[in-house]
C-alpha cells in the first residue's frame, strides 16, 4: 500500500514529499511503491485535488452538507470518529480511479496532501483515525520546524532528522 | 549532546551536506529497504517538547535587548517610516509561527496540563527510564537498548509529542471574528501575561478593527515610543497574514483617564477579506 | 467579415477568419434542434435526375436539394456572398441584409437570419433531406446503428488529419477545439436515417415528389407518382408496421425553365389543377434559366447535418460542385415558402387533430383515476387488452406497436411539438406516454430521455439545481437503466431469438442519450450546480459506451472543459486569465506582506472554481493524444495548460509527465522538420542527377 505524501504552501509549492511503501511482505520480500505511470503523474494528480481542499478550507460548518452547495463531484466524506469541532483533518477529499487522496490543513494554511495508493485493483480504503493521527503528528513535527529561526516560512523542509521521523511516523501509523 | 560551535569563515561539509533529507528538484524519495532497524537522526529541534513551560525573564533585560534593537534600526535606517517598516518586518516573523505554536497548544486539553507537571519536571534518571519503559511501548518496537544514550533518547521520545495528548485539532479560525478573538485572549497571554485590554470593531469603517493595549509592556519605558510599537504591530500582523487575513496593523496613542499609554492597535483589513467572508457565509 | 453564424462555426476549419469569436454557450440546443429537424424525402424521375445532371453535373434532385439543408433562413451556401456581389463587399452586419443592389434589380429584398445568435430558438426553422421513403425503406434494415462508433472514429481521424495539415502550433485553436467538438457530437447524437420503431425524429415529415415540366411531366405523372407513394405500404415487402403515408404530408415540387413565360403559367395552371383534383399542394422552382450561366458561380460546402455514411463517402471523393447564386437564392425562397406555410401549419394541424382525437379522450379516461385503470382487464404478460391490439410482430418476430395505435400516435404527437420548438407541451406527453410504455422499456427508455431533453431545451431560466437533482437527472439516470436493461435483456435472450442485434443498437441510444444530456447540462447559466451532472454523465460514457480511441479522447478533453466551466457564478468576473495570474504570481513572491489592492484577490476566489482539475484532465488528454500520435492535438493541450504550470516546481521536474510530454513533442517536430530537411535536400541531389 504505497502513499505519496507532500507538504505544499500557498503558492503550490512542495515543502515537503516522500513516498511511503510497505516493507516485508509475508515472505520478507520488498513490496513495490507506485507503478511508473503513476509515479510520473502523482504530482499532477495531488495538483488537481488543490481545488477541493481550498474549497473546503475556507467552508464554514464543514461537517454540514449543504443541499446544493457542496462541492459537488469529489464530495466531503466525513468519518463518524472525527471530532465535529476539527477542521482541521478534512478526510478523503477526493479519488482518482482507485486511488484516495486524503488532506490535512495546518493553522497557517499549510497542506498535508496523501495519494494512498494500492496494489490490487480495488478502491482504496482509507483508515481515517490511522492517518489523522499521522497527519496530527508530522503537523507537531512542522511547527518545531518552525521554530527554528532559521527556517523562513515555505522553505523546502531539507533536513534529515525531519524525513526520518516522518517516515517512522509513517511506519508506525500508515501500514498496517 | 555535544555543542558545535560553527565557525563562520570555514566551510564545513557535515553542516551543508544534508543529502539524507528532503531535495525539491530532485523530488520524494522512496522509503528505504532497512529503514525500519535504523536510529532516528538525533535532533535537539525534533527532540524537545513544544509543551508550554512557564519560563521567566526579567523586564529590564528585554527592555534593554528592545531598545538595543530599536538604536540599531535608527542607526542604519533613513526615515522614520523605514524605521517602522523594519521592525515590523522583525515581528511580522515572530507573528507568523506563533499562529502555528499558540494554535497546536491551545489544541492540547486543559487538564493534561496539571497531569504533565509532574511528568515533564522528573529528573532521576531511574524514574524516567520507567516511565519511558511504559510509554515508549508504542514507539517502534525493534530497539538495541545501548546504555546511557538509549535513556537519554527514551526521555526525549516520551516528551517529544505534544499530540499524543491531543484528541482534535483546535478548529481552524475562519471568520475575522473568531481569530481576533484569539489574538484578543491566547496571543495577548502568551506574549503579556495578560488578556488585552478591549477589542473594539469600528464602527466607520467595516474592515477597520482595534486591539487596546492599557500599558504597553515592551514600549512603557520609552517615552514618544508609539512608533516603536509597531514591533508588536508586526507580531498581529504577521499572525494574521500567515492565517490568510491580510490586514495592515498601526499603533496609536490614545491616553485615557489613568492610562497614560494606552495605545491603540489598528488592525485594517482587506477588502477581499470581508468579501470572501460575505461568500462563504451565505 | 459578417458575423459568425451557426455553419460558420461548425465549419469553422474552413472559416479561419472566425478565429477569434465566442459563441453562446447554449449552442448545443441549436445542433439538438438542427438533429431532430423534420425530415423531407425527395421523390423524382428518372428524367428529372438526368435533366440536373446535364445542367449541372449533379446526380440527382436529391443530391441538389440535400444543400440547403439545415437552417433554411441562415441561407448559409451564400454566406460569403450577398445579392451578386463580388466577395469583397460583403454587408458588415450579417445578421440582417435587406435591400437590393442595382446590379440585381429583379431580385426582391430577403432577410438573412443568423440562427447562431438568435435567442427564441423556435425562430429557427431547420429541415433535413433525405431520399425517397421507398428508398429509406427498402435500403434500411432493424440492424441499424444510432451511429457507428467505427464510423465516428473513422471521421473523426478524418478531421484531425485535416486540421493537422490546415493549421499550425500557433493557430488560435479555443473556439477550432470547441468547434471539432460540436461537430463530433452533432454526429453522435443523429447522423443515420435509420428509421426507429421507437422515435419518430426520423420519419419523413413531408414527401417532396418533383416533377420535370419542361420535359412535359405533367398532370398524368403526378397523379401516378402520388398513387406510388400512398401505396408505400402495401407495395413494399418490408414496410415497417410503425409507418404510414397518412402522416406524412406529400408535396409536388415543379421544376420548370424560367426564361419561358408560357412555361411558368402553365406549371401554375398544373398546381392549381393538382390542388383542385388530388388535394396536394404544389410549389414551382425555377430550376433552370438563361441567366444563371453568367451569374455568380458559387462553390457549394457540404450541410451542416448530413448522415456518417454521406459524411465519410464525401470526404474520400470530394467533389466541388458550384450553382448560380440567383439559384441559390431562388431555391432558398421556394423552401421557406415550404417550411413555412406548408409544412408547419401541416404539423400543427396533425398536432391538434391527436391532441383532440388521442390525447383528450386518454387524459380524460385516466385523469386522476388510477382505480379505474386497475380494473382494465390485464393479460398475463402485464399489459391491458388495448395495447395488445395496438401491437404487432414483425417478421423477425419482434414486437412493435403499430402507427395508428393512441400510444405511437401520442409518441409522435410528442416528437413532432419537439420539432416545431413547442416544449412545454411535449414534455407533458412524454410524461404521459411514460406511464403507458411501463411494460415497454425500449419505448419507455426513449421516452424518459427526452422528457428530460425537452426540458433543458425549452426551460431557458426556471431551471433550478432542485430541478435538476430531483427530475431531470432522475429521468436520465431512469432512461441509461432502461437502455442497459434492454440491452442485457437481449443478449439473454439471444440464443432464443438467434440475433445479436439489438444489443449495440440500444446501446447506442444510451450514448446518445448521455451525449445530449452533458450538453445540454453545461448549456445551462448556472454552471456551477450543473457540470457536476454533466460530469457524471461523460465518465459513465467513458466507463461504459463502446468508442474508439480518438473519441473517447474527445470526451476526456470534455471533461477537462467541464471543469474549467465549473466557475461560481458569484466570482465568475474575478477569475483571472492565466496571464495575469503569472505576472501576479512573481511580483507577489513567497510572503504577503503588504496590502496592495489587486495583489490579494485571489483570497475571495479560492475554493470556487476547479481550474488546476481542468488543468490535470487536460494534462490527461494531451497524454492520450500522444499515444495516438496526434501531435497538433498535444501541442495545443500542452499550450493550454502552459499557465496552470507555470512556475510550480512540484510539477516540473524532468522526470514526470509534463517535462516527458514537453521533450517527446520537441522531438517529434524536430523529427518532421528533419524529414522535411532530408527531402528537399534528396529532391535536391535527384535534380542534379537528372540534370
Amino acid at each position: 500500500m504505497p502513499q505519496y505524501f507532500a507538504i505544499l504552501g500557498k503558492s503550490d509549492n512542495p515543502v515537503y514529499e516522500a513516498e511511503f511503501t510497505t516493507q516485508q511482505g509475508q515472505q520478507g520480500q520488498l513490496q513495490k511503491g507506485f507503478p511508473q505511470h503513476l509515479k510520473e503523474l502523482n504530482p499532477f494528480i495531488m495538483h488537481a485535488s488543490l481545488d477541493i481542499i481550498e474549497d473546503l478550507q475556507w467552508k464554514l460548518n464543514s461537517n454540514v452538507q449543504h443541499g446544493t452547495n457542496n462541492s459537488g463531484f469529489g464530495s466531503f466524506l466525513r468519518s463518524k470518529n472525527v471530532n465535529v469541532t476539527d477542521n482541521c483533518y478534512l478526510g478523503k477529499v477526493d479519488h482518482f480511479y482507485g486511488l484516495a487522496i486524503t488532506a490535512y490543513l495546518t493553522f497557517s494554511g499549510m497542506k498535508f496532501v496523501m495519494i494512498h495508493g494500492n496494489l490490487d485493483k480495488n478502491s482504496t480504503q482509507v483508515d481515517d483515525n490511522a492517518v489523522k493521527s499521522f497527519y496530527q503528528e508530522v503537523h507537531e513535527l512542522y511547527i518545531k520546524t518552525l521554530m527554528n529561526p532559521f527556517y523562513k516560512i515555505n522553505d523546502p523542509i531539507t533536513s534529515a532528522a525531519f524525513d526520518t521521523r516522518v517516515r517512522s511516523l509513517a511506519r508506525k501509523y500508515l501500514n498496517k | 549532546m555535544s555543542q558545535r560551535i560553527i565557525l563562520p569563515s570555514t566551510s564545513d561539509d557535515r553542516v551543508f551536506n544534508n543529502s539524507d533529507g528532503y531535495e525539491y528538484t530532485i523530488g520524494p524519495k522512496q522509503s528505504l529497504p532497512n529503514e525500519a532497524s535504523s536510529q532516528p537522526t538525533p535532533s535537539r529541534l525534533y527532540s524537545e517538547s513544544l509543551m508550554f513551560r512557564k519560563q521567566e525573564v526579567s523586564l529590564s533585560a528585554v527592555t534593554f535587548l528592545f531598545g538595543e534593537m530599536i538604536a540599531h534600526i535608527h542607526n542604519t535606517s533613513k526615515t522614520a517610516s523605514e524605521c517602522e517598516v523594519k521592525l515590523n518586518d522583525y515581528g511580522f516573523v515572530i507573528g507568523s509561527k506563533l499562529l502555528e505554536l499558540l494554535n497546536l497548544r491551545a489544541s492540547v486539553p486543559s487538564n493534561t496540563y496539571l497531569r504533565s507537571s509532574n511528568f515533564l519536571s522528573s529528573s532521576t534518571p531511574t524514574n524516567t527510564s520507567a516511565n519511558a519503559m511504559h510509554s515508549g511501548s508504542n514507539t517502534t518496537a525493534s530497539r538495541t537498548v545501548s546504555g546511557v544514550s538509549d535513556i537519554y533518547y527514551n526521555q526525549e521520545n516520551s516528551a517529544e509529542s505534544l499530540t499524543t495528548l491531543i484528541s482534535s485539532m483546535r478548529s481552524r479560525d475562519l471568520t475575522i471574528l473568531d481569530i481576533l478573538q484569539f489574538i484578543h485572549g491566547t496571543v495577548w497571554s502568551y506574549l503579556f501575561g495578560h488578556v488585552s485590554d478591549d477589542l473594539v470593531k469600528s464602527s466607520e469603517r467595516e474592515n477597520e478593527y482595534m486591539i487596546v493595549d492599557n500599558l504597553p509592556l515592551l514600549t512603557q519605558f520609552i517615552p514618544n515610543g508609539v512608533s516603536c510599537d509597531f514591533f508588536v504591530c508586526g507580531i498581529i500582523q504577521g499572525f494574521l497574514n500567515n492565517a490568510e487575513f491580510p490586514c495592515s496593523v498601526t499603533p496609536h496613542l490614545m491616553p485615557l483617564k489613568g492610562f497614560d499609554q494606552r495605545v491603540i492597535y489598528l488592525i485594517q483589513f482587506d477588502k477581499h477579506v470581508l468579501e470572501r467572508e460575505g461568500l462563504r457565509s451565505e | 467579415m459578417g458575423k459568425l453564424s451557426y455553419e460558420g462555426y461548425m465549419n469553422l476549419l474552413f472559416h479561419p477568419e472566425y478565429d477569434e469569436e465566442t459563441i453562446p454557450s447554449d449552442i448545443a440546443k441549436r445542433i439538438i434542434s438542427n438533429a431532430i429537424s423534420p425530415v423531407i424525402s425527395v421523390t423524382s424521375t428518372p428524367e428529372l435526375d438526368e435533366h440536373i445532371q446535364q445542367a449541372y453535373g449533379i446526380d440527382s434532385l436529391y443530391m441538389l436539394l440535400r444543400f440547403f439543408g439545415n437552417c433554411v433562413t441562415d441561407r448559409d451556401q451564400t454566406n460569403e456572398y450577398s445579392f451578386g456581389e463580388a466577395p469583397e463587399n460583403k454587408p458588415s452586419d450579417g445578421s440582417s441584409s435587406t435591400g437590393t443592389s442595382p446590379a440585381d434589380s429583379n431580385l426582391r429584398s430577403r432577410k438573412r437570419s443568423n440562427t447562431l445568435f438568435q435567442r427564441d430558438l423556435t425562430q429557427s426553422r431547420y429541415i433535413r433531406f433525405t431520399r425517397s421513403l421507398g428508398d429509406l425503406v427498402e435500403s434500411g434494415s432493424p440492424d441499424d446503428m444510432l451511429f457507428d462508433y467505427h464510423s465516428l472514429e473513422t471521421f473523426l481521424q478524418a478531421m484531425l488529419r485535416r486540421i493537422e495539415s490546415q493549421t499550425t502550433d500557433k493557430t488560435t485553436h479555443t473556439l477550432l477545439k470547441k468547434s471539432l467538438y460540436h461537430r463530433f457530437f452533432s454526429l453522435a447524437i443523429s447522423s443515420t436515417s435509420y428509421l426507429s420503431p421507437y422515435e419518430a425524429f426520423n420519419h419523413p415529415v413531408v414527401s417532396l415528389i418533383a416533377l420535370d415540366t419542361h420535359l412535359g411531366q405533367g398532370y398524368d405523372d403526378a397523379r401516378d407518382l402520388l398513387s406510388e407513394f400512398k401505396s408505400l405500404s402495401s407495395t413494399t415487402e418490408i414496410f415497417p408496421v410503425f409507418l404510414s403515408t397518412t402522416d406524412i404530408l406529400p408535396v409536388f415540387l415543379l421544376c420548370y425553365y424560367a426564361d419561358s413565360d408560357e412555361e411558368y403559367e402553365s406549371s401554375k395552371a398544373l398546381a392549381r389543377k393538382l390542388k383542385k383534383q388530388l388535394f396536394v399542394e404544389s410549389i414551382l422552382l425555377p430550376l433552370w434559366k438563361e441567366s444563371y450561366q453568367e451569374n455568380v458561380q458559387v462553390p457549394l460546402h457540404q450541410p451542416v447535418m448530413t448522415s456518417l455514411d454521406e459524411m465519410l463517402f464525401m470526404m474520400q471523393s470530394p467533389v466541388c460542385l458550384k450553382l448560380s447564386l440567383e439559384l441559390i437564392n431562388a431555391t432558398y425562397d421556394v423552401l421557406e415558402n415550404l417550411v413555412n406555410d406548408l409544412m408547419v401549419p401541416f404539423m400543427q394541424r396533425k398536432i391538434s387533430f391527436w391532441d383532440e382525437t388521442v390525447l383528450q379522450t386518454r387524459k380524460s379516461l385516466f385523469h386522476g383515476n388510477k382505480l379505474f385503470k386497475r380494473f382494465m382487464s390485464r393479460t398475463a404478460g402485464g399489459n391491458n387488452v388495448q395495447q395488445q391490439s395496438s401491437l404487432v410482430k414483425d417478421k423477425e418476430g419482434r414486437n412493435y406497436f403499430i402507427f395508428s395505435s393512441p400510444e405511437l400516435l401520442m409518441r409522435k404527437l410528442a416528437d413532432w411539438s419537439m420539432m416545431l420548438g413547442e416544449f412545454k407541451r411535449a414534455y407533458s406527453t412524454y410524461d404521459l406516454i411514460s406511464h403507458d410504455f411501463e411494460g415497454f422499456p425500449k419505448y419507455l427508455a426513449s421516452c424518459l430521455e427526452w422528457c428530460a431533453v425537452s426540458v433543458l431545451m425549452g426551460a431557458q431560466n426556471i431551471v433550478t439545481a432542485k430541478m435538476l437533482k430531483s427530475d431531470i437527472d432522475p429521468l436520465i439516470q431512469r432512461a441509461v437503466d432502461t437502455y442497459e436493461a434492454c440491452a442485457l435483456d437481449q443478449s439473454s435472450t439471444n440464443g432464443v431469438s438467434g440475433s445479436l442485434h439489438d444489443g449495440p443498437i440500444v446501446r447506442s441510444y444510451e450514448t446518445r442519450c448521455l451525449f445530449l444530456a452533458s450538453e445540454l447540462y453545461l448549456s445551462l447559466s448556472d454552471t456551477w450546480t450543473s457540470t457536476p451532472y454533466a460530469l457524471q454523465n461523460l465518465e459513465t460514457i467513458l466507463g461504459e459506451c463502446k468508442l474508439g480511441p480518438c473519441s473517447q479522447i474527445m470526451i476526456w478533453e470534455r471533461i477537462s472543459d467541464c471543469y474549467y466551466l465549473r466557475i461560481d457564478p458569484r466570482i465568475r468576473h474575478k477569475v483571472p486569465s492565466a496571464a495575469a495570474k503569472k505576472s501576479e504570481r512573481e511580483s507577489n513572491g513567497m510572503m504577503e506582506i503588504g496590502t496592495d489592492g489587486n495583489l490579494h484577490e485571489d483570497i475571495v476566489t479560492k475554493g470556487f472554481t476547479r481550474l488546476r482539475k481542468a488543468a490535470f484532465f487536460r494534462l490527461i488528454s494531451a497524454t492520450m493524444w500522444a499515444e495516438q500520435k496526434q501531435w497538433r492535438q498535444v501541442a495545443w493541450c500542452l499550450k493550454d495548460i502552459e499557465g496552470s504550470y507555470e512556475g510550480i516546481n512540484l510539477v516540473n521536474r524532468k522526470n514526470l509527465t509534463l517535462a516527458k510530454l514537453k521533450d517527446e513533442l520537441a522531438k517529434k517536430e524536430n523529427f518532421s522538420e528533419g524529414q522535411i530537411h532530408e527531402k528537399s535536400s534528396v529532391n535536391v541531389a535527384t535534380k542534379a542527377v537528372i540534370e
